[in-house]
């Protein structure tokens, strides 16, 4: 928690009137997509060691990101290790059982369930 | 103002005449072709501007378009049906597909419903991949046959056009009626109409429904056009490519997107020559195109253009 994630916060919750509080919109979003980048490139350089480097190796675990954000609940970091947590199991034993090529069914399935049952996730708030 | 009109319609009218009658005076079977690809390209792009339209981002058009092609084709090649009847079941298939997803995620603010119908390309894809037997897995179904009493291209031009202009009205109208507006409303703000008393999740869910059931006719078209899908068809580039034919024309207007679709199919069939280097100029002109014109093919104001020129001649 330092004053950037406050400002996060607060951007979140209402850009205009944050900027009227002197909040540099722009820079604050910089800051934390390149934050975010910079993970997705350390997960990229990660994934390229244990996989074949290729221009669409994207696009699997987008699907999957995605997924892990709604599952944790949007804008919560607990939440998202949690649910990555939660669906690398899910999607393990549903390759095991059911095959890997129905994988992404299975995490897309996950995801229609979550939005229907609970659509903050597990540590979102509204 | 009535002169105008009638100026307006004296183009419609040349317009139409000009599409109706291009078989008669290009022979060359590729232009027929392409015009075909660009019929229904057309009808995706003002499919999904109706969508856009509302304010929404659906990056699954191409899974819509696959199911009709797949429902469609499926029943002409495993059970026989004539394809006057499977191409109602298509859009239909499609439309309760995206009844179902609308129900779910439309009545939710925020990204689910842009990251739902992302999920659906990649889910239906593995689908088809993954059931060999039914859906005949990676090289998809062969030997669609063509609708009876269409064996030849122009005759399928006939069909396309036909289909597109039927659609085009449908839209074109419905974006200029009292829906539409209402439509429009959603996109600029929601919480006004939702005060005003409209039942929004009710509203988006019914033009989900009717632009998806489009893109499953459309895609019906295409898959016994083609004769032959699979599922790299479909993939999430489709998709993109159709945002792209919607960015390019102008969001949410249906003549921009059809405007759109017609001008970078054309463009795109040219680049076939540079190869890989296509998706490239594709994501250069794009980028140009928002940055020069915002708004897109529609936003250009011919009137002010033609005065433009006129100055010109004079100075």
């Amino acid at each position: 928690m330092c004053e950037v994630n406050y400002m996060h916060y607060a951007i979140e919750q209402d850009s205009e009137t944050s900027s009227l509080f002197g909040v540099n919109i722009n820079r604050v979003n910089s800051i934390a997509f390149g934050i975010g980048c910079a993970l997705a490139g350390l997960a990229g350089a990660l994934m390229g060691s244990i996989f074949v480097v290729n221009p669409a190796m994207g696009f699997h675990p987008l699907l999957n990101a995605f997924t892990i954000v709604i599952l944790g609940g949007l804008g919560s970091i607990v939440g998202c290790v949690l649910g990555g947590f939660t669906l690398g199991m899910i999607e393990s034993i549903a390759g095991l059982l059911l095959g890997t090529e129905l994988a992404s069914g299975i995490i897309f399935a996950t995801l229609i369930l979550i939005i229907i049952v609970k659509p903050t996730g597990f540590m979102g708030h509204d | 103002m009535i002169k105008f009109k009638i100026r307006q319609l004296l183009l419609v009218f040349v317009a139409l005449v000009g599409v109706f009658t291009i078989p008669l005076w290009i022979e060359n079977l590729y232009v027929i072709h392409l015009s075909i690809m660009v019929c229904l390209n057309v009808v995706f792009a003002i499919s999904l501007a109706l969508i856009l339209k509302m304010g929404n981002l659906s990056l699954g058009h191409a899974a819509y378009i696959g199911a009709g092609a797949y429902t469609s084709s499926m029943l002409a090649v495993k059970v026989g049906l004539p394809f006057w009847l499977t191409f109602y079941i298509a859009g239909i298939a499609s439309g309760l597909i995206a009844f179902f997803i609308g129900r779910i995620t439309l009545g939710l603010r925020g990204i689910y419903f842009t990251i739902t119908t992302f999920g659906l390309t990649e889910v239906f894809r593995s689908i088809w991949i993954a059931f060999r037997g039914t859906f005949g897995g990676p090289s998809g179904i062969m030997n669609i046959p063509p609708p009876p009493g269409i064996e030849t291209k122009v005759q399928f031009y006939y069909l396309a056009l036909i289909f597109m202009l039927i659609s085009f009205f449908v839209f074109y109208r419905l974006s200029k009626s009292s829906f539409g507006l209402l439509c429009d409303g959603l996109r600029f703000n929601w919480l006004l109409e939702e005060c005003v008393g409209v039942d929004t999740s009710r509203m988006k869910t019914i033009v989900f429904v009717i632009a998806c059931t489009f893109a499953g006719l459309g895609g019906s078209i295409l898959a016994h056009y083609l004769g032959h899908i699979s599922p790299s068809i479909f993939t999430m580039f489709l998709s993109t490519e159709i945002i792209v034919y919607c960015a390019i024309g102008g969001l949410g207007s249906i003549l921009g997107g059809a405007a759109g679709a017609v001008f970078m199919t054309v463009l795109g069939e040219m680049l076939f020559g540079v190869g890989f280097f296509r998706s490239l100029i594709f994501g250069i002109f794009l980028i140009g195109v928002i940055i020069i014109l915002p708004g897109g093919l529609a936003s250009i104001n011919w009137n002010m253009i033609g005065r433009l020129m006129q100055k010109r001649r004079i100075a």
